[in-house]
């Protein structure tokens, strides 16, 4: 009877132990995504590159967005409130809603899918070990601006006088610097726009315009993004060729992009979330730098600005759009 | 587990005698079953054995068969990538004549540029070894920097129809480059040097899985990570030529480092090859 009694017990231990392990496995992860704009194809890039780990969402992922849909003064509450829902991971993009995020929580690991300069922002200690909870890949994006510059010089023969539209973020501020110095080696004059938010945009380019400017370059941030339509408007209406950080201008109908493929970051910062929730520890994750770079023109928006764009500056573009 | 044999000594006394007649042919039939018992489970026992054994050690060289053929595979792909790559410079120098402007050059460097994601950029050094042209996808573009070469074997080391191919180095501390630097086919046509990211190889190697736990890595001649399914270790500078059998892979310093396959185990003891 005893023998029988102590085989019950130990059968009863190995099925209990038998269903924790498979309801292990099926425990769904909980990710939270602080976006800077709106829903976006890099966001869909990150969903297809989580598809591709296996990860299901509704299945065995499931994700709280929260957008700040270009106001970076509500990131703060939206991190905020990830943080309370504990969820397993935070993805977000750029490097102002990266800091919102490390100040919100240090035990929650956080991917950024594309930063600027998260060593020289005091963000990570290196690269290579970043020794936080943030990692992810890097963008290069300020490191572009010398060759915005050049490309649009190319676009526009005899180019004296650059606008530039900046905020003041420090990876605009960063881009600025590197604008100037290039425009400066090139010999372009370079006038400067800060704006705060979308309703400066029309003043600042009355003051392009009045200036005479005769190209403009918009530096990294995300209000450019979320206002993209108003943005390409506006340089229509003023007949300014742009280059912008973000293939988006482009689709919208703006003239030229120089940037990283961004949703191939987000693809592959997909891989990082997969590693986190399998057990790694995002301060020795090493971040990844940018190594796929997009050159995007749009003729009809070339058409409708009078310009011919040079064989030498097609015979780079990754992607026309007609 | 206690045998119950029959009761000897509990016999009745009257059978006594005819019991002690039968007594010692019993005992020798239990002797003889026992003996046979055990012979033949012990013949069974060690042929199992050596079967066993056998099966494990067929198994073992087969699975290291698989190993170095995927091994072989990759560093079939990976040499496919280099040759591509040389066969695109390749074009775009004999595309070129010793007389080509350099405005023609340079929109040809900027169509291999478009083409191979994985050159970071090429310039073209002069006859006299001087760099005339680079054309960058970070760095803006150069017309006559004079900068002088002469004395780098990217210059002196490439003949017509033989490419030179630079040791793996790393640019800004993580990135794995390799420069591949193509003499023109003219006298005087000069070297066209390119800069190849080697982080593009990742994406074939990664894609090779050996069994449930096996991957494929690459080093280079001196033992260090260039490509790993994990690519952390990459970017961190790992150095594996105190892996045996990396050590075992690595023959003379000047041989290219994607010709050796060899099985292993690393450090998390999953298999891997070289």
């Amino acid at each position: 009877m005893r023998r029988i009694i102590s085989f019950l017990v130990v059968f009863a231990c190995g099925l209990s132990w038998l269903a924790i392990e498979t309801q292990a496995e099926q425990k769904t992860s909980l990710l939270g995504v602080l976006w800077p704009v709106s829903e976006s194809p890099e966001l869909e890039a990150f969903r297809d590159g989580l598809r591709e780990l296996g990860y299901v969402e509704g299945q065995n992922v499931t994700i709280e967005y929260r957008f700040a849909k270009g106001n970076d003064a509500l990131l703060p509450d939206l991190a905020a409130d990830l943080v309370r829902q504990n969820v397993d991971v935070i993805v977000t993009w750029g490097v102002t809603a990266a800091k919102v995020a490390v100040q919100a929580t240090k035990t929650i690991p956080v991917v950024n899918g594309s930063m600027s300069d998260p060593v020289r922002a005091k963000l990570v200690e290196s690269l290579a070990r970043p020794k936080g909870n943030l990692t992810g890949l890097t963008s290069s994006t300020p490191q572009l601006s010398a060759k915005r510059v050049e490309l649009m010089k190319e676009a526009v023969p005899g180019l004296s006088r650059l606008a530039v539209l900046a905020t003041p973020n420090p990876t605009a501020r960063l881009g600025l610097e590197e604008t100037r110095a290039a425009a400066g080696a090139l010999g372009v004059a370079v006038q400067v726009e800060e704006v705060d938010d979308a309703s400066d945009l029309e003043g600042a380019f009355e003051r392009m315009a009045q200036s005479k400017a005769e190209g403009l370059i918009v530096l990294a941030d995300m209000l450019f993004i979320q206002n993209r339509d108003r943005l390409v408007g506006l340089t229509a209406h003023h007949g300014l060729p742009a280059i912008s950080w973000a293939r988006e201008f482009v689709e919208a109908g703006g003239l030229m992009s120089y940037a990283p493929s961004f949703t191939d970051q987000f693809r592959r910062a997909a891989g990082y979330v997969d590693k986190i929730l399998k057990g790694a520890n995002p301060a020795d994750l090493p971040i990844e730098r940018a190594s796929k770079f997009e050159l995007a023109i749009n003729l009809e928006a070339a058409k409708a600005l009078g310009l011919e764009i040079p064989p030498a500056l097609l015979a780079r573009a990754d992607e026309v759009i007609e | 587990m206690n045998v119950q044999l029959p009761d000897v000594a509990a016999a009745p006394p009257a059978e006594q005698s005819a019991q002690n007649a039968r007594l010692p042919r019993s005992r020798l039939i239990r002797k003889f079953v026992l003996l046979f018992i055990a012979l033949i489970g012990g013949a069974l026992l060690v042929s199992g054995a050596l079967e066993l054994w056998f099966s494990y050690q067929e198994n073992k060289t087969a699975l290291a068969r698989v190993q170095q053929e995927k091994a072989l595979a990759a560093a079939a792909r990976i040499d496919d990538f280099i040759d591509e790559i040389t066969r695109q410079i390749g074009w775009t120098t004999r595309a070129l004549r010793s007389s080509a402007s350099l405005e023609q050059r340079r929109l040809e460097y900027l169509r291999l540029l478009s083409q191979a994601p994985a050159i970071t950029e090429v310039s073209h050094l002069d006859a006299t070894g001087r760099e005339d042209l680079r054309v960058s996808r970070l760095a803006v573009d150069v017309v006559g920097s004079g900068a002088d070469f002469a004395a780098e074997p990217k210059f002196s080391e490439p003949k017509p129809g033989k490419p030179w191919f630079s040791p793996v180095y790393f640019r800004r501390e993580s990135e794995p480059y390799m420069t591949v630097a193509i003499a023109g086919s003219g006298r005087g046509s000069g070297v066209t040097v390119a800069e190849v990211n080697l982080k593009f190889i990742w994406d074939v190697i990664s894609a090779i899985r050996v069994g449930e736990s096996g991957y494929a890595y690459v080093v280079d001649s001196h033992g260090w990570l260039i490509a790993h399914p994990d690519i952390g270790l990459v970017l961190r500078r790992t150095d594996f030529s105190s892996l045996p059998q990396v050590a075992a892979a690595l023959p003379a310093p000047t041989q290219a480092d994607s010709d050796a396959a060899v099985v292993g185990e690393d450090a998390a003891d999953r298999k891997s090859v070289v």
